[in-house]
């Protein structure tokens, strides 16, 4: 948990102190930052034997219910000095006959944070993940990431498209 | 003021377990909402045996017709089953709290899940809470007082009681959480 602190918080200097990493300001920023290979993102694409609508289904509602969370996290930065952060992740989910899109915006506030690259008032774009009908009985989830970690996420969200385990994932870990 | 030095990371540390100074949340109603909780420490460095800690809380917030919230306090999910009242008819907030401290980094983090509660009269309450494997659930079941099993109630979202106070929205078919 604190490692990952650690290298989030270390990201998160280099992300936005550096113009040259923009962070993703929307979910087709972020689907061009992917495609475009930007550094910190990454992609999963995965099929299900299961129908579009109980995949989109069941992906969005655990996707609204475990993603809408707020975190707080502190660091030791040496001697008596500590910063502390408050994580706010924003799920938003649009669905269609042909296409579910889900986003996942975060965004940093707190001692000494300050998230550059004008981040829009939700956060920044970090998770895109879009559910297709590939025929009757067949769905593919595709999901784009911009931002180092959340794996945990990723790895959710195989289990909710699959129905295996329904559980929310730590996004503090 | 000065705080004595060995008392510093002391302070730090219950600062960070997120519920430093935290009332405790206190109900002279009858219990009605019974948590059973399973926690498993997602690190090794999170263990009491490091000098660390991992532990969940429960943050009870009344809300009233105007969806304004009035925080009531806390309880700790240090044991196996705990029980308390919440008022009837009336929707709580109630946000589960994971958080973990760990003693060499003296870093700390934690997540939260909520969900609004309208207890029913009479009715009782299970919630299910499991941290494992860094995934956790949070299940809501109610009770009938006339016996016949329990059912699961749905997560319901903060939003859902300003959605009902404010005029309806056109969500046309897009859903988000606040």
């Amino acid at each position: 948990m604190v490692a990952r602190l650690l290298v989030l918080l270390s990201t998160a200097l280099l992300f936005f102190g550096c113009g040259s990493l923009q962070q993703s300001r929307t979910a087709d920023e972020l689907r061009n930052n992917v495609n475009s290979g930007a550094a910190f993102t990454s992609r999963d694409v995965f099929e299900v034997k299961k129908p579009y609508r109980q995949v989109s289904d069941s992906v969005r509602k655990k996707w609204m219910e475990c993603l809408d969370s707020t975190g707080t996290s502190a660091i030791h930065r040496g001697g008596n000095s500590f910063g502390s952060a408050t994580n706010t992740y924003k799920p938003k989910a649009a669905v269609t006959g042909s296409r579910t899109e889900l986003t996942l915006q975060h965004r940093v506030t707190g001692t000494g944070v300050t998230q550059l690259g004008g981040p829009p008032p939700e956060g920044f774009f970090i998770i895109v993940t879009d559910v297709y009908p590939v025929d009757k009985n067949v769905s593919r989830v595709d999901v784009q990431k911009h931002m180092p970690g959340y794996e945990g996420v990723i790895k959710a969200i195989h289990t909710w498209a699959e129905g295996t385990n329904m559980g929310c994932p730590d996004l503090a870990q | 003021m000065v705080l004595p030095k060995p008392l510093r990371p002391l302070l730090f540390a219950a600062a960070v377990a997120g519920c430093a100074g935290a009332p405790q949340y206190k109900s002279e109603l009858p219990p009605n909402l019974n948590i059973k909780t399973k926690l498993s420490s997602p690190s090794v460095l999170l263990t009491p045996a490091l000098g660390g800690s991992f532990e969940a809380d429960m943050h009870v917030t009344s809300v009233d017709r105007r969806c304004q919230k009035n925080y009531r306090g806390s309880v700790r999910l240090d044991a196996p089953a705990v029980s308390v009242g919440i008022p009837a008819d009336q929707p709580s907030l109630l946000v589960f709290e994971f958080s973990g401290y760990s003693a060499p980094s003296r870093g700390s983090a934690s997540s939260t899940y909520s969900t609004l509660l309208t207890p029913r009269s009479g009715y009782q309450y299970d919630v299910d809470v499991v941290y494992a494997d860094q995934m956790y659930s949070v299940r809501v079941f109610e009770r009938s007082p006339r016996g016949g099993g329990r059912r699961e109630l749905e997560r319901r979202p903060f939003s859902a009681c300003e959605s009902k106070a404010s005029a309806p929205r056109d969500r046309a078919g897009a859903d988000s959480a606040t």
